[in-house]
């Protein structure tokens, strides 16, 4: 499982980057990204508390390995 | 706001296929609209009883075919994906063609609704029939194109039990064709992106599977089942524009080398020019004559080939201030949704336009491929990671010249126009013809017209 943080919710409060900074980081303009990373059982809770205190709920758990796309992706066929 | 400069419009009133393609997506009388009849006489809506998507499979080329809006998904994986998760939810699928092109630079999906509308017509029912939805909606901007298509679905003589076809006028935006934002239009009216996942495949208008396919790729599956038919993905649209000449609206072979065309479209050999790729969302590239103008083949280069414009820099011209005139619009034409998008576009665009004469004190050598990095992956729709692409092709294969920039700015720069500088980056095609000779009705946007 991964994370996704909602471009369209997020307001840049960095709470996420606070209570699980080795899953979160704030771009140059402060808002918030999910680092591409599966999320480590032990990391668990971290993660859920930042997903509860986001003010806007921003954060969602999404299907999928880090290195892969959540959609279908088979290798482009030959053209 | 600003009057667009009418003058530097490119109006594309030509269209030619490459040798050996002539029964291909242009028709044989390009822009000169094909009636039901010669549509027929062609072969054409031939097998609207396809009932299965194997069958559909089963035409030559479509498990290669990429969907030609942009994003060069493959075609028949997202078919599948919704026939199949519309048998696991027990709903009927909903199908849409996807004629919004908001891409500045392309007028090839409004070339095919304004001309060939039975060919897309064709592609959209059999799809439809394929994956048994009642409904095939057709999402259309340009008024032209929408008073061709009213037409042609007014001709159709389909079966009783054909998909009913309905056509919903779109916002004339950039991000009104992005594939969420056709499905929040379709619902609520509200053309713009939702961030994914869900893909519209997956839970899409009302909740069921939702296929959304450019309206190029619905032509592309039509072809492929006419007696004379040609493998789906053999041939693409691609509009080339710039260089002082006029703009052309070509069918190539997937695959023709950059040099070729650029042979047949300036009379010269040139790889000293610049191309900007895929509308505005490819990168500006040199024009290195062995590329190959295929998805894989720009992706190789490291562009992206995008809805297939090509749009050829009047040399010299700076590879920088394209790009700079590009994240311009960019900032000014995003869906206004999203912080971080209308945050960096904005600052990306001034950072950009300031490399004419660059400040003192600002490391732009760290700043654009951080920037870069930053925004992939980041958006609700894709203009995040358009901006990356621009960012990231003119790092890697401009390096001498955002050198130069840097450290003595640059006189093209400097001269750049204000707003709108992206003015000279606009086509279009000829107003309101739709070759029928008759004045399209005025519809107001972002509503359904039946």
């Amino acid at each position: 499982m991964r994370l996704r943080v909602d471009p369209v919710k997020c307001q840049g409060y960095a709470i996420c980057t606070e209570v699980a900074a080795r899953h979160f980081t704030l771009d140059d303009w402060g808002y918030a990204q999910a680092l591409v990373i599966d999320v480590a059982e032990a990391d668990v809770p971290a993660v859920t508390d930042a997903i509860d205190e986001c003010p806007v709920r921003a954060i969602r758990w999404i299907e999928g390995p880090a290195t892969g796309a959540a959609a279908p992706r088979p290798a482009p066929p030959a053209v | 706001m600003v009057a667009q400069p009418v003058a530097l419009l490119h109006v594309v009133s030509t269209a030619r296929s490459w040798p050996g393609e002539d029964d291909g997506l242009l028709g044989r009388s390009p822009f000169v609209r094909e009636s039901r009849e010669v549509y027929r006489s062609l072969g054409g809506y031939g097998d609207l009883s396809v009932t299965t998507v194997d069958r559909l499979a089963a035409r030559p080329g479509l498990r290669g075919l990429l969907g030609r809006g942009g994003a060069a998904f493959p075609a028949l994986t997202k078919i599948r994906a919704v026939a199949d998760g519309a048998a696991a939810l027990g709903v009927p699928p909903v199908v849409v063609a996807n004629g919004a092109e908001g891409e500045p630079l392309s007028v090839k999906d409004r070339y095919l609704m304004r001309y060939r509308p039975h060919l897309v017509l064709d592609g959209l029912l059999t799809v439809a029939a394929a994956l048994g939805a009642p409904v095939a909606h057709v999402y259309v901007a340009d008024p032209a194109a929408r008073a061709s298509v009213e037409t042609a679905v007014a001709e159709l003589e389909a079966p009783a039990d054909a998909p009913r076809v309905r056509l919903f006028a779109a916002q004339d935006t950039y991000v009104a064709g992005e594939e969420t934002a056709v499905v929040r239009a379709l619902a609520t009216g509200i053309a713009r992106p939702a961030d994914k996942p869900p893909r519209p495949f997956q839970v899409g208008v009302g909740g069921a599977p939702t296929l959304v396919l450019n309206v190029e790729t619905l032509a592309c599956i039509a072809r492929a089942g006419l007696p004379a038919g040609r493998d789906a993905g053999s041939s693409f649209l691609a509009t080339v524009s710039g260089a002082g000449r006029p703009p052309v609206l070509y069918e190539l072979p997937t695959g023709l080398p950059l040099g070729e065309l650029l042979r047949e479209h300036l009379g010269r050999e040139d790889s000293s020019a610049d191309v900007l790729f895929g509308g505005f969302f490819g990168g500006v590239l040199p024009a290195w004559p062995d590329l190959e103008l295929s998805h894989p083949g720009v992706l190789r280069r490291g562009g992206s080939l995008g809805c297939g414009s090509l749009h050829v820099l009047p040399a010299p011209a700076c590879p920088v201030r394209t790009t700079a005139d590009v994240v311009a619009y960019y900032a000014r034409h995003n869906a206004g949704q999203c912080g971080m998008c209308m945050a960096s576009s904005g600052a990306i665009a001034a950072t950009l336009a300031e490399l004419g004469a660059p400040r003192a004190g600002v490391n732009y050598a760290a700043l654009l491929p951080r920037w870069a990095a930053q925004l992939r992956g980041r958006g609700a729709c894709a203009v995040p990671d358009g901006i990356a692409v621009l960012l990231r092709v003119l790092l890697r294969a401009h390096p001498q010249e955002v050198s130069r920039h840097l450290a003595a700015g640059c006189e093209e720069c400097r001269r750049a126009p204000g707003e709108p500088r992206w003015g000279h980056l606009l086509a279009t095609l000829p107003a309101d013809d739709d070759g029928t000779g008759r004045a399209p009705e005025l519809v107001a946007s972002g509503g359904e017209v039946r």
